[in-house]
């Protein structure tokens, strides 16, 4: 046989056979590709696209028509009905545990229970967003929506700007005139231009979507420690991988300095109205003062999440996997109790 | 290390090697330092055990062996074995018991917590030790002639890929391949690959995917529905066999490339036509183990079909035991007694003894295949139940979730989930049961097709390795 007869023999079966393994492992939901590059607000789920998550706990859901987590609500909001945006990065997206366990869902249960009105939660939460994505999100996508109440599930740590983005994203920046602006620059750079053309293989592909996460973990210098395991004695690794296993879910962050553009961000919002910061760790830390002084609203989940310490239940701690992490069963159960208290008062 | 890690492959690759740039002469001694190492990577502290339980099987075998006087050497053998017992016993039981008698105690309001210990289960310790009995029974019932070299007696008892979770492999297989001289074939060398390939597949694709679903559905049954929990089981099912059969075919394709064959550890299993059949079929090494150093000295079915089934019953209460400290386990054990009971009941009263394996005979025969391989699989799955439940507080959720059905939001679609990954693991059963090969990916013609298949399997295996944590094997804890 010759040396090309092989070649191609090889190659066909060895591409016939990933097919295969492609349809297995979609059926199977070891891994599902439910994301795009949208040249608007970044990475963004697809609409209408299941969903599989087994990190810290176990997710089984998907995506509405519309693109985002819950019922899908319609654009047109009837009058009656009070309707909430909800914003964040991984707590607020809560690929941990099944919908109806998530806060969100318990927040709009009890809010239209308590209320006696119809409440709509939409949740655009998406994981590894910081703040800015998460407003640029609000602008150019979820204000279309139109909700009564948005609400921003942060930390501190989220307020920081971003030096680098793996995924290519839109990001502000100040205009001469101080006015905010978004930059869509990402649009023109190789890593979209590629998207844009393997488009189809990226968004359904569940094979190139694992080679896409092994390559992100590569490019986070997390190879020599998979693959050399104890024998890889990088002092860093090893603190990094302790750091992320076993990291205070509250810890605070020191000295963090805002910029100009977060800074125009509150007043945008402030000039809004309709803005309210669900804060995930202590007062001090947050920027407290200068949401206090625009008169945006703020409220703190860490007193019920230490209450539930206090009984002897930790909220981060995931007893499948014996990871610490995202807020659990328990976490968010507590979490939107508190919520639909605090949130109450404000449906008219 | 684990087999499904990168750092195993790596030391794979920097063995196998070395073993053949060694004089053949010199390969056990490489072997067992790569052994030793092996072990040592998991907690260094366990390799004196590891060789204390070795030298002890090897002192015993000697004693044994060289005694004329039956008393003595009936001193000998309980010597040897029950050192080896004691040991297993402290590690693995010593706090299941205080526990229990502290429940007893407890009812007069006493406590025993004060003799609770916080004890480290070595790995493989259950398999060590049941390699030790065997080859201090098999020398002192005269089938087997103690080893005269220690380092056949330490090889034998701690070569790597048997170390962790068997197979429990028999001192008259394995000692004499030692003897001869490691050198493998080009066949061995072929086969090997080919079932690392294979059973990485199914360790990682099939078993460690579905193992993390079970893990979250059996960490938290209160939040699923009934639907849900059912599949969550049929999901343990499908993940406890390729976990293990994956692991045995690693375990075998490792061996093999350093020119040992090993046992063959399963046989499609889940093909099986009765619980009677399965056992032949699932965890062969320690069925036959349980069937040679239990079930015959009970007096096996030589002292009439009543005691028969009682012996049956408590072979497998015992393996039930051996796999894990706790009561469910126990009750995993006695149910499968009942199972292999009424299973001999019934081949007794019908007269007909099954064939070893099916083959065609027309619609109706394969009928009738199909509906004993649904009902045994079925009856299998159910006693999984016992095997995965932490306690018997799950037991009871997962029971009254049966009794009280409990709608499920996401039943559907976990039911094509298991389907998926059941559907797999039966895929390469059958093609395995009919070309009655584990490695039968080695049948495809012409190679570059075959080397396509394997590369794919390969790669897709490799990618999840990179991005998943490796989820350790079942057995490791037993």
């Amino acid at each position: 046989m010759s040396i090309l007869r092989s070649s191609v023999l090889f190659l066909l079966t060895f591409l016939g056979c990933l097919l295969v393994l492609e349809l297995y492992v979609s059926s199977a939901e070891i891994d599902l590709s439910y994301h795009e590059l949208n040249p608007v607000i970044g990475k963004k789920m697809l609409p209408n696209k299941r969903i599989v998550m087994l990190k810290e706990g176990f997710y089984l859901g998907q995506t509405n028509e519309y693109g985002y987590l819950g019922p899908a609500y319609p654009k047109e909001k009837p009058d009656s009905v009070f309707r909430i945006a909800l914003m964040g990065n991984s707590y607020a997206e809560g690929f941990q545990l099944w919908e109806k366990y998530h806060f969100s869902r318990i927040l709009e249960r009890e809010l239209s229970a308590r209320t006696g009105k119809t409440v709509q939660l939409l949740n655009f939460g998406s994981g590894n967003l910081n703040f800015h994505d998460m407003y640029i999100y609000y602008r150019n996508w979820a204000k279309e929506f139109n909700p009564d109440l948005v609400l921003y599930v942060v930390k501190s740590e989220n307020m920081k700007e971003r030096t680098s983005y793996f995924i290519p994203s839109p990001y502000f920046y100040l205009d001469p005139d101080s006015a905010l602006q978004v930059n869509y620059d990402f649009t023109g750079k190789s890593v979209y231009q590629t998207y844009d053309r393997f488009s189809f293989l990226m968004e359904n592909s569940v094979l190139v979507k694992m080679s896409q996460n092994a390559y992100k973990l590569a490019q986070k210098g997390r190879a020599p420690q998979i693959l050399f395991d104890k024998l890889y004695d990088s002092y860093a690794a090893s603190k990094q991988k302790k750091d992320e296993l076993e990291k205070d879910p509250e810890a605070e962050i020191k000295d963090l300095k805002l910029t100009a553009v977060t800074e125009a961000i509150f007043d945008e919002m402030s000039a809004e109205g309709k803005t309210l910061f669900v804060c995930r760790d202590a007062a001090p830390a947050f920027p407290e003062e200068l949401l206090r002084a625009r008169g945006i609203p703020m409220v703190f989940v860490n007193d019920t999440l230490h209450d539930l310490k206090a009984a002897g239940i930790d909220p981060y701690l995931w007893k499948s996997t014996g990871r610490k992490g995202h807020w659990n069963y328990e976490g968010n159960e507590a979490v939107g109790h508190f919520l639909a208290e605090k949130l109450a008062p404000l449906v008219p | 290390m684990l087999f499904n890690s990168f750092i195993y492959l790596i030391f794979l690759l920097v063995l196998v090697p070395l073993f053949y740039l060694t004089p053949v002469r010199m390969r056990n001694y490489l072997l067992l330092a790569a052994s030793y190492l092996f072990y040592s990577y998991w907690d260094v502290r366990f390799c004196l055990l590891l060789l204390g339980s070795s030298l002890l099987a090897y002192f015993t075998g000697i004693r044994i062996e060289d005694s004329k006087d039956p008393v003595t050497r009936k001193r000998w053998m309980y010597f040897g074995i029950g050192i080896s017992l004691t040991m297993l016993g402290f590690f693995k039981y010593f706090n299941f018991f205080v526990d229990s008698f502290d429940s007893m105690v407890s009812l007069w309001g006493g406590s025993l917590d004060f003799l609770h210990m916080r004890i480290i289960l070595p790995v493989g310790i259950s398999f060590f030790t049941f390699q030790n009995y065997s080859y201090i029974m098999d020398v002192y019932r005269g089938s087997f002639k103690a080893a005269r070299n220690p380092l056949e007696s330490v090889f034998y008892n701690s070569f790597f890929p048997l170390l962790m979770a068997g197979p429990i492999e028999r001192a008259a297989n394995l000692m004499p391949q030692i003897r001869k001289g490691l050198s493998p074939t080009r066949d061995q060398m072929r086969e090997g690959v080919h079932l690392i390939v294979i059973g990485l597949f199914q360790k990682v694709i099939i078993g460690d995917a579905s193992g993390r679903i079970v893990d979250n559905i059996f960490g938290y049954m209160e939040h699923y529905g009934s639907l849900e929990l059912i599949m969550g089981l049929l999901l343990f099912t499908v993940h406890i066999y390729t976990d293990f059969a994956g692991y045995s075919n690693i375990a075998r394709g490792s061996a093999k490339l350093v020119g040992v064959d090993l046992s063959v550890n399963f046989r499609q299993p889940y093909l099986a036509r009765s619980v009677n059949e399965y056992w032949n079929r699932w965890h062969i090494s320690l069925s036959s183990w349980l069937k040679d150093y239990i079930y015959i000295p009970l007096g096996g079915n030589r002292k009439g079909k009543v005691r028969t089934y009682i012996n049956l019953f408590l072979t497998m209460l015992f393996a039930g035991l051996w796999h894990g400290a706790a009561w469910t386990f126990v009750l995993y054990g006695a149910l499968h007694g009942i199972y292999l009971s009424v299973g001999r009941y019934l081949m007794d009263r019908s007269g007909k003894k099954p064939s070893r394996s099916y083959s065609y005979a027309g619609p109706k025969s394969f009928l009738l295949f199909l509906g004993t391989v649904t009902g045994t699989y079925i009856l299998v799955a159910a006693s999984r139940l016992l095997f995965r439940a932490d306690d018997f507080t799950q037991v009871g959720i997962f029971l009254d979730r049966m009794a009280h059905w409990v709608p499920s939001d996401m039943g559907a679609r976990l039911t094509t989930i298991t389907l998926s990954f059941t559907l797999m693991m039966f895929f390469i059963d059958i093609i395995q049961y009919y070309t009655k090969r584990d490695d039968f990916t080695l049948l495809i013609r012409p190679i570059p097709v075959r080397w396509g298949v394997v590369s794919a399997m390969m790669l897709i295996s490799l990618i999840y390795m990179f991005v998943e944590e490796p989820l350790p094997f079942v057995y490791f804890q037993f």
